[in-house]
C-alpha cells in the first residue's frame, strides 16, 4: 500500500511563480513561500490550528527585515 | 488526465465488467460507447460519480428508488446473505507520471422481505454513507495512499463542477443558469488553489489583530482606540453572521426554486397547460359539433318525412301536370267564358251582339243562361286545376332537388361525425398524455416558484445592504488601525510591535495582490480561450460578435448589434459554448479532467450534429473524450467525422430478464 501521500509538489506553479517573480522584499517572499506550504499541508482542514506558526514566523521574518 | 479503466461489480445493470478506455497512439483520444436508450450509458456516468463522490448525479427516474446492486445478483442471494457493489476508476495523467486508483465499495444484505439493505462494515467503511472509499496513487516512483481520499478527489476533480467534465447532453438547460457563475468561480478558486492565498490572508489578518491586541492597555490613547476597534469588530462579526444567515436562507430558497424548476421541467407544465387548454377547447367544440349533428340529423329526418309522400306521389303528379298541360294546350283551360261576364250580360239584358235579352223567354237569353250554368262547373274545376298545377309544379321541383338535398344532409352529417371522431381521438390522446398530471399541482408549484423568486430577490437586496454596512465597518476598522499604528509608532517601547504589524500589512498586501492577479488572469484567459473555441467551431459565425465572462463568471454571448443572445442560443450553440468553456477551463486553470459526454448529440438538430462531431476532437487537444451515444446519434456521417480520432469503440449489450437486467460492454463489431 505504501506510505500516506503528502503532495507538496502539487502547489499551483502559478502562485509560486507570482511570488518568485514579484519585486517584493526577499524576507517576505520567503515568509510567503513557507506559509503557502503550511496552508497546503492543512488544506483539508476547515479550521487549521496554525496561528502559532504564523506568529512565530512573522516575528522571525520581521526580525530579519530589521537586521537587513 | 484520462480514465484508464472503469471496473464495475454488481453496479446497476453491470454485474462484472471492466472497460479499458485510455488514449491511443497518435492522439487518438476518443472512446465511443454506443448503447440504446436504457441500456446503461448514463449509468456508466453514474458509476463514475458514485465512485468519486458517493452520489449518482445523473440517475434517471427509471432507476430512482431501485437498489444500487444488480437486481439479478440480489435475486440470487439468500435471505441474510451479503454481497458487495464496487466501482473502481483508474485515472492516469497524460504524461503517465501520475496514476490514481479510486475505489468505492458498498455492502448489501438481502432482507427477509427480499429487499437490498445497505449495511456498514465495522472494520472497513470509512465514509459517512457507510461505503468504503480508497484512493491510491503512484506519483513518479512514489506509491502511497490518501488519508482523506474524498478531499483528495475534490482537489483533483471537484464535484461542484462535475457537470463540466461529466457532461450530460440531456441537461443542456442546466448550464449557464443564474447561480452557475458563483459555482464556477468557486471551482476555479479551488482548482487554481487560490484558497491557499485566501486562507493565508485570513491568518495574517488574525495575526495582526493578535499583535495589536497585545498592545492593549499600554497607553490611554491606545486603549481608547483598541476599545473602539473591539466594538467595531463585534459589530462586524454580528453583521457577518447576519450576512451568512441571509446567504444561507437565499441558498435554501434557490435550492427549493431549482427543485421546483426541475419538477416543473419534468412535468413540462408549458406543454401540459397547452394540452389542458386544448382539452377545454376540444370539449367546447365537441359539444357544439354534437348539437350541430343533432340538428342536421333532425333536419334530414324532417325533410325525409316531408318529402316522402311527394316522392311516392311523383308519378300521379307528373301525369296530372301532363294532363293539365294538355288541357291548356287544347284551350280547355282556362274556360272560354267567364262566369261574371255572362252574369253581367244577363243583368244588363243586352248581349254583346246588341240583341236584347231582357225578356225571360227570349231564345238568346236562354242560351246565355245555359252557358252560365255550364260555365259555373268549368270555372270551378279550371280554377282548381290552375291552383293545383302550381302546387304540383312546386312539389315536382322539390322532388327534383331531393337527391342533392339528401346528399347535402348526408355529407354534412358525415363531416360532423368525422370531425367528432377526430376530436374524440385527439381528446383521448391528450387524456392519455396528461393522465397522472395534476394541473392544480402544477399551478401550486408555479405559485410557489413565484414566491421563491420574490424571496430570493428580497434577500438579494438585504444582502447588498448588509455588504455595504460590512464594508463601511471594515473601512472604519482600517482607519482605526492606522490611528492605532500611528499611536504605537509614537512610543519607543512599541516599536517591535509596530514592526510585526507592518510586516503583516506588507504580506497581506502581496497575498491579496497575487490572488487578484491570478484570479483576473485566469478569468481573462478562460474568456479568451472560450471565445476562440466558440468562434472556431460555431457554424453561424456571422451571427455572433463576442463571448464575455464577467468577474462573477457569468457568461454573455453578444450578437452583431451587441445584444445579449445567451437566452436565444439553440441547443447546438449552447453545447458549443459549454464545450468551449470546458476547453478553456481545462487549458487555463490547470484543471486536468477527462471528458465524459453522455448523449452529446441527442438534442441537436441533424445539421448541427455533424458540425459538433467535426469539432469535438479539436476542442480538447489531447484530452480524453468518452462519448456515450445512442445508435441514432452515432450515424455514419458522425462516425466518419470522428473516426480518425477514435481510440476504441464499444457497444453495450443489454439483456432484460424477468427478475432484472444485465449489460456488458463489448468491443464494436463483436
Amino acid at each position: 500500500m505504501g506510505e500516506e501521500i503528502k503532495i507538496r509538489e502539487e502547489v499551483n506553479e502559478k502562485i509560486k511563480n507570482k511570488i518568485e517573480s514579484g519585486k517584493y522584499p526577499e524576507e517576505i517572499k520567503e515568509f510567503l513561500r513557507k506559509m503557502l506550504l503550511l496552508e497546503f499541508e492543512h488544506i483539508d482542514e476547515a479550521r487549521p490550528r496554525i496561528m502559532d506558526e504564523y506568529i512565530d514566523n512573522i516575528r522571525k521574518y520581521a526580525g530579519k527585515r530589521r537586521d537587513e | 488526465m484520462m480514465i484508464d479503466y472503469i471496473k464495475l461489480k454488481n453496479y446497476r445493470q453491470y454485474r462484472d465488467c471492466k472497460i479499458n478506455l485510455g488514449i491511443g497512439e497518435r492522439g487518438k483520444n476518443i472512446v465511443v460507447i454506443e448503447g440504446a436508450n436504457g441500456a446503461g450509458k448514463t449509468n456508466l456516468l453514474n458509476a463514475i460519480t458514485w465512485c468519486l463522490y458517493g452520489n449518482e448525479l445523473h440517475i434517471s427516474k427509471k432507476y430512482e428508488g431501485l437498489p444500487v446492486i444488480n437486481t439479478l445478483m440480489l435475486d440470487k442471494l439468500g435471505t441474510g446473505e451479503k454481497s458487495i457493489v464496487e466501482v473502481e476508476v483508474q485515472l492516469v495523467s497524460n504524461d503517465k507520471n501520475r496514476r490514481y486508483k479510486i475505489k468505492r465499495t458498498m455492502w448489501i444484505q438481502k432482507s427477509e422481505t427480499g429487499d437490498a439493505e445497505q449495511i456498514t462494515d465495522r472494520y472497513q467503511s470509512n465514509q459517512q454513507d457507510g461505503t468504503k472509499l480508497e484512493m491510491f496513487a503512484q506519483i513518479g516512483k512514489d506509491m502511497g495512499y490518501y488519508r482523506d481520499p474524498a478531499a483528495a478527489i475534490q482537489r483533483l476533480l471537484p464535484e461542484k463542477i462535475n457537470e463540466y467534465f461529466l457532461f450530460d447532453g440531456e441537461r443542456l438547460d442546466d448550464y449557464f443558469k443564474e447561480e452557475s457563475g458563483e459555482i464556477i468561480k468557486e471551482a476555479v478558486f479551488k482548482i487554481s488553489q487560490l484558497e491557499l492565498l485566501d486562507r493565508m490572508v485570513t491568518h495574517l489578518s488574525h495575526a495582526k489583530n493578535e499583535f495589536l491586541s497585545s498592545s492593549k492597555g499600554l497607553t490611554p490613547e491606545v486603549k481608547e482606540l483598541q476599545d473602539g476597534k473591539i466594538k467595531l469588530q463585534e459589530s462586524l462579526e454580528k453583521m457577518k453572521d447576519e450576512l451568512d444567515k441571509l446567504v444561507d436562507s437565499q441558498k435554501v430558497a434557490k435550492k427549493h426554486r431549482d427543485k421546483l424548476n426541475k419538477e416543473l421541467r419534468e412535468l413540462s407544465p408549458g406543454n401540459i397547460k397547452k394540452l389542458a387548454q386544448e382539452r377545454i377547447e376540444l370539449n367546447t367544440d365537441l359539444s357544439q359539433f354534437e348539437v350541430n349533428l343533432d340538428e342536421e340529423r333532425k333536419g334530414k329526418s324532417d325533410y325525409l318525412i316531408d318529402i316522402t309522400p311527394s316522392i311516392f306521389a311523383y308519378k300521379p303528379i307528373a301525369q296530372t301536370l301532363q294532363i293539365i298541360s294538355k288541357q291548356k294546350e287544347a284551350g280547355d283551360i282556362p274556360p272560354n267564358y267567364k262566369k261574371n261576364f255572362l252574369e253581367k250580360l244577363l243583368e244588363k239584358g243586352v248581349c254583346i251582339c246588341t240583341t236584347i235579352i231582357s225578356k225571360k223567354d227570349s231564345k238568346h237569353r236562354k242560351s246565355i243562361e245555359k252557358l252560365l250554368q255550364n260555365c259555373d262547373e268549368i270555372t270551378n274545376i279550371s280554377g282548381e286545376l290552375i291552383e293545383l298545377s302550381g302546387e304540383l309544379r312546386n312539389i315536382k321541383e322539390q322532388i327534383s332537388g331531393f337527391d342533392e338535398k339528401r346528399i347535402n344532409y348526408t355529407k354534412k352529417i358525415k363531416d360532423l361525425e368525422e370531425q367528432i371522431r377526430r376530436k374524440n381521438e385527439r381528446l383521448k390522446k391528450i387524456e392519455d398524455e396528461i393522465k397522472g398530471c395534476d394541473i392544480e399541482d402544477i399551478k401550486r408549484k408555479e405559485e410557489k416558484l413565484e414566491e421563491y423568486n420574490n424571496e430570493i430577490s428580497k434577500v438579494d437586496e438585504k444582502i447588498g445592504e448588509k455588504k455595504i454596512t460590512i464594508d463601511n465597518i471594515k473601512l472604519k476598522i482600517e482607519s482605526l488601525d492606522e490611528d492605532l499604528l500611528k499611536e504605537i509608532k509614537k512610543q519607543d517601547k512599541l516599536k517591535e510591535l509596530n514592526r510585526f504589524c507592518s510586516f503583516c500589512d506588507s504580506a497581506l498586501e502581496i497575498a491579496n495582490e497575487i490572488k487578484s492577479e491570478i484570479m483576473e488572469e485566469t478569468r481573462k484567459e478562460i474568456e479568451k480561450k472560450t471565445k476562440k473555441e466558440f468562434f472556431d467551431i460555431i457554424w453561424k459565425k456571422e451571427t455572433y460578435k463576442n463571448v464575455k465572462i464577467d468577474d462573477s463568471y457569468n457568461f454573455s454571448v453578444l450578437d452583431q448589434s451587441g445584444r445579449e443572445s445567451i437566452g436565444t442560443l439553440s441547443a447546438g450553440e449552447r453545447e458549443a459554448l459549454t464545450l468551449s468553456f470546458i476547453a478553456g477551463l481545462n487549458t487555463v486553470s490547470g484543471f486536468d479532467a477527462p471528458m465524459v459526454i453522455d448523449t452529446p448529440l441527442a438534442r441537436i438538430d441533424p445539421e448541427a450534429r455533424e458540425n459538433i462531431a467535426k469539432t469535438i476532437p479539436q476542442y480538447f487537444g489531447g484530452t480524453q473524450i468518452i462519448l456515450l451515444v445512442t445508435g441514432s446519434e452515432y450515424t455514419s456521417p458522425v462516425r466518419k467525422e470522428l473516426l480518425k480520432n477514435i481510440h476504441k469503440e464499444y457497444k453495450i449489450d443489454f439483456k432484460e430478464f424477468k427478475k432484472g437486467c444485465e449489460a456488458e460492454v463489448m468491443p464494436y463489431g463483436k
